[in-house]
């Protein structure tokens, strides 16, 4: 039998001592999540790869502050977004949700109801121009929350906002989301 | 929110349809950049890296020498025709030559932080007193490339002779000289030590122009620039890199953006 693998918290102790494969294993398994909060914040794929890569080097020199029994995610997702921020205010640049839907394929599940249907099973791209159309700060908080599966803490380091703003923020947005949806698809219906 | 179920389910729905931009290889240029820092240990401590004897006697007769210049006018003026650091050879002249301060600066092509690291293959150590630069640029004229950082003028960094705040140029500090800056004796040339390594505090109007791997100069024309810290910055495999920061800010301002580089 092989050495069972690291925790996160073994990562965190023997990174905090030094260990550059170790933080190497840590940032790796969440770069992902990383690199994407810091395009949404920057709507920009080149400048998210070099925020994140600066936001690694600053967690990197703040471990020894890190609190070993807290989590590892919100706290490196802060960092990052942080830095994701700075450098879109040092861009001047308003951030753009620059996404795809990759494909548009019924899910054909019986259950849902009209809308989610009519949303799921043909207008996926209509939904991702709908999001586009809001204003920064809902689409960033919804597709934190959804489009990220942030965790609410998680969404307001991103936002750099209290934890408590985040839910009432999400269902505003959500609201605004659903009157665009429709508003589209009543001008479809109209036009010739 | 159940009012909100529908939308929210298209929401979750969507998640796995999105095309994301693919993500780079983070983690692993995190190790690479971090591996050049001189200090490894998250809790930063002073770290002065082990030097091949040679080289580190090499240095401590530059810092001597530099050391003497700028005490000693009549010791500069018979020793002090010749001498550099890293990639900069400094020449001692009786006169500049008759130049203006440049409109352009010819720092190459804009590129981005990481584009400028993978072009010169060097980590883009920045000026983190400052935050991310305005500007990157990547010049592959000379040999190995120069990557410079502008920080454009703002209140509390005054503008230099080059236009900018700060303009930082890292490059390959190997003994071939890709700099070569022209001082007469009324340019103040002092050592300094940057995060144990040495440099040289250059103060007053000199010249800077670029060499290519040949010797032979980049531009037709050198540059007028003012105060510039130059020094040298060793990686754990033993690379040197050389670094030059030109600013209008004084011998401590400088020093101070200077120990911010990382």
């Amino acid at each position: 039998m092989g050495r069972p693998p690291d925790t996160e918290s073994d990562l965190v102790a023997r990174a905090r001592g030094g260990d550059l494969g170790a933080y190497e294993s840590l940032v790796r398994a969440h770069q992902d999540i990383a690199f994407r909060t810091a395009c949404l914040v920057t709507g920009s794929a080149a400048d998210a790869e070099e925020a994140t890569q600066d936001a690694f080097m600053k967690a990197w020199r703040a471990l020894g502050r890190f609190r070993p029994d807290a989590p590892f995610r919100p706290w490196l997702l802060t960092i990052v977004a942080n830095e994701a921020r700075n450098r879109r205010r040092a861009a001047g640049r308003r951030a753009g949700l620059a996404l795809r839907a990759a494909a548009e394929r019924p899910t054909g599940d019986p259950a849902q109801s009209p809308e989610a249907t009519l949303l799921l099973g043909a207008r996926r791209g209509e939904l991702v121009e709908a999001l586009g159309a809001l204003d920064e700060r809902d689409r960033t908080v919804l597709a934190c929350r959804y489009l990220l599966e942030l965790s609410e803490e998680e969404t307001a380091a991103t936002l750099g906002c209290r934890p408590g703003t985040v839910k009432s923020r999400t269902s505003r947005a959500l609201g605004r989301l659903r009157d665009e949806v429709h508003r589209r698809d009543g001008e479809e219906v109209l036009a010739p | 929110m159940t009012e909100h179920a529908g939308i929210e389910r298209a929401l979750v729905a969507l998640r796995d349809e999105l095309d994301w931009p693919p993500t780079p290889d983070l983690a692993g240029a995190t190790r690479t950049r971090l591996a050049a820092e001189p200090a490894r240990r998250p809790p930063r401590a002073l770290h002065v890296p082990r030097l091949a004897p040679a080289v580190a006697i090499a240095l401590a007769v530059i810092v001597a020498l530099g050391a003497v210049l700028a005490a000693s006018p009549d010791v500069r003026a018979t020793l002090g025709r010749l001498l550099g650091i890293g990639a900069v050879r400094i020449e001692r002249v009786d006169r500049l030559p008759d130049l203006a301060p440049a409109r352009e600066l010819h720092l190459g092509r804009r590129t981005t932080l990481a584009g400028a690291g993978r072009a010169a293959r060097l980590p883009v150590m920045t000026i983190r007193a400052l935050g991310p630069p305005d500007a990157v640029y990547f010049d592959g004229r000379v040999a190995g490339g120069a990557i410079s950082l502008v920080h454009v003028a703002r209140p509390g960094l005054p503008a230099s002779t080059a236009g900018t705040g700060a303009l930082l140029t890292e490059l390959r500090g190997d003994p071939i000289s890709f700099i070569k800056k022209l001082l007469t004796g009324a340019t103040r040339l002092e050592s300094v030590e940057i995060a144990g390594e040495p440099g040289f505090w250059i103060q007053g109007p000199h010249t800077i122009g670029l060499l290519d791997a040949q010797g032979r100069p980049v531009e037709q024309r050198p540059r007028l620039v003012g105060n510039t810290l130059v020094w040298l910055h060793r990686l754990p495999d033993g690379l040197p890199l050389t670094y030059r920061l030109e600013t209008a800010l004084d011998k401590a301002g400088a020093l101070r953006l200077a120990r911010s580089v990382g």
